[in-house]
């Protein structure tokens, strides 16, 4: 009763701003409710909770760096949102990667974060261009090790969340491709692996039509994996071995003949989970991938990113380590069985 | 008209490609690990009502479709196009050619009302509603008494639609049809 006469309250309010020339521009009723139930919220609770006490348990530290910075990522495929502040523009973090490299390179030891990150335009039923990421670097860490760190991290929520879980199979993209495609991804051609798109998704190859090059290789390859063999890794799997091209920040070296990342994602339910590197510690590389970065924004009519200075004075300091993000509204999604992000945030994007 | 890119196709737009009038049904992102982010997208094709599906590149955009759909009444054919009348208080009349209204030409009867979909103010289709009351015009001699029986025979209607009805159905009573399906519903409350 209250509540409808105070909505009448505010319909006569609006009417007045109507009258004032305002229209509804002010503000306008609409629903206010979560999206996201309220089980759902004391879920993501129990989750954080848990995983802050797993990091306490290993002595890493939890670190808090800047959502918003000067600089932000040269990839070419990652699109941040960029701020006008008083001083100059400034750019929402796409993952606090550059400001925890800094603090590993000034000494801090193993460190983690769970944090906002933003990308822009990246909306669906698995994105939101804002999203929490979970981030955490172990120093004198091998990326083997660090797999081990992830599984027993996801056994410990799972196990208290109640879903199955199995350690994840470790697999490579060679081989899944070999598997599935029957075709070796490193060593084809774009019009080989054009060819199997053709034949296995005719309705989904038209967005190739205008990329080239080496950009189109990847996104020839990108379609294959994304449409044909994501969605057969239910079971946690960890896939190693992408292409270089597809190294990112990540060191590159030659393994059985070819040319690779030394990375790995996690997928469950056949969805990208986590995303972990040997981080790249050669500055005068970091600066040839950036220079050939912005090269391809500049093909795509994307705006020019400039290296991090910062990041680039840290590298020399920078130890060896083992880094890791992990989408925890995805995760969040997997541990409560829910099919769409929309239903383990509290104001999606749309409702924000 | 306005132009949409990827991020705006919410299901319910009406875009054109590759020449006609499309409705985006569902429209997924897809954004592969390191790679570049494109868009899964069904849509139906306005004109000849076919789904198609294909992928744009994200960000990319296509012009809108001057796309409106009326409730509009049957007057009357002229054997070349089928006209109707808006029923805003406009009484504007338009005709709409034999593949506009295929979909609905068995189920056209006058004053009924139809959803017309116009593009460009052209009407590029006319669905019937989904139950409908017609006369039956033609059908074999009633049985009478076996009401119990399952058995079925054809009648047609007076929109020259043949469907199947009950043995103990006579020429000149009303039936209500569903046009989805066009099965014969029952006999019309009067």
């Amino acid at each position: 009763m209250i509540r409808v006469q105070r909505n009448t309250k505010v319909a006569q309010n609006l009417k007045l701003n109507h009258e004032a020339g305002l229209g509804n521009k002010l503000f306008s009723l609409v629903s206010f409710e979560p999206a996201a139930s309220l089980q759902m919220i004391q879920a993501r609770a129990q989750m954080l909770t848990l995983i802050r006490q797993y990091f306490l348990s290993r002595q890493i530290v939890e670190v808090t760096t800047p959502v918003l910075a000067a600089h932000t990522v040269t990839d070419p495929n990652i699109e941040s949102l960029s701020v006008a502040t008083h001083q100059n523009e400034m750019f929402l973090q796409t993952s606090p990667e550059f400001a925890m490299k800094r603090l590993l390179a000034a000494g801090s030891g193993p460190i983690y974060q769970i944090c906002p990150a933003f990308r822009a335009a990246e909306e669906g039923k698995h994105h939101n261009p804002e999203f929490t990421m979970l981030e955490w670097y172990r120093p004198d860490t091998s990326l083997s090790e660090l797999m081990d760190e992830l599984q027993l991290l996801m056994e410990t929520l799972a196990t208290s969340f109640g879903v199955a879980w199995s350690a994840p199979k470790r697999v490579n993209y060679h081989q899944l491709f070999q598997t599935r495609f029957n075709i070796n991804p490193h060593r084809a051609s774009v019009s080989e692996l054009l060819s199997i798109a053709n034949r296995e998704f005719p309705q989904r190859v038209q967005h190739l039509a205008t990329t080239q090059g080496a950009e189109k290789l990847d996104d020839v390859r990108d379609l294959l994996f994304s449409q044909g063999i994501e969605k057969t890794l239910v079971s946690p799997h960890f896939v190693t071995g992408f292409p270089m091209s597809q190294a990112a920040l990540a060191k590159t070296c030659e393994i059985d003949g070819e040319n690779v990342a030394l990375r790995f994602e996690m997928y469950w339910h056949g969805l990208e989970i986590a995303n972990a590197y040997d981080e790249l510690l050669d500055s005068v590389e970091l600066v040839g991938r950036a220079a050939k970065d912005n090269q391809q924004r500049k093909e795509d009519g994307k705006p020019m990113r400039q290296l991090d200075g910062r990041l680039l004075s840290a590298m020399d300091s920078l130890p060896q380590c083992a880094g890791i993000a992990v989408g925890i509204d995805r995760l969040l999604m997997c541990l409560t069985n829910s099919k769409s992000l929309e239903e383990v945030l509290t104001f999606p994007f749309s409702i924000a | 008209m306005a132009s949409y890119s990827t991020n705006e196709f919410k299901s319910g737009l009406k875009v054109m490609l590759d020449g006609d009038p499309c409705s985006i049904l569902e429209n997924e992102f897809v954004k592969p690990g390191k790679g570049q982010a494109f868009n899964r997208v069904r849509m139906r094709n306005l004109i000849n009502g076919r789904v198609w599906e294909r992928t744009f590149k994200s960000g990319e955009s296509l012009e809108g479709a001057d796309v409106m759909e009326y409730e509009m009444e049957y007057v009357y054919s002229d054997g070349e196009y089928w006209h109707f009348m808006k029923t805003d208080g406009s009484y504007e009349q338009l005709g709409a050619d034999k593949a506009a209204v295929s979909e609905a030409l068995q189920w056209l009867k006058e004053t009924e009302q139809y959803a017309v979909t116009l593009w460009n103010d052209n009407p590029i289709s006319v669905a019937a509603p989904n139950f409908i009351e017609l006369e039956v015009v033609d059908t074999d001699p009633g049985l009478k008494g076996d009401t119990a029986q399952g058995g079925t025979k054809p009648a047609t209607l007076s929109t020259g639609a043949v469907v199947k009805v009950p043995l103990f159905i006579n020429i000149g009573e009303v039936l209500r049809i569903d046009t989805r399906t066009a099965e014969y519903q029952g006999r019309a409350k009067s």
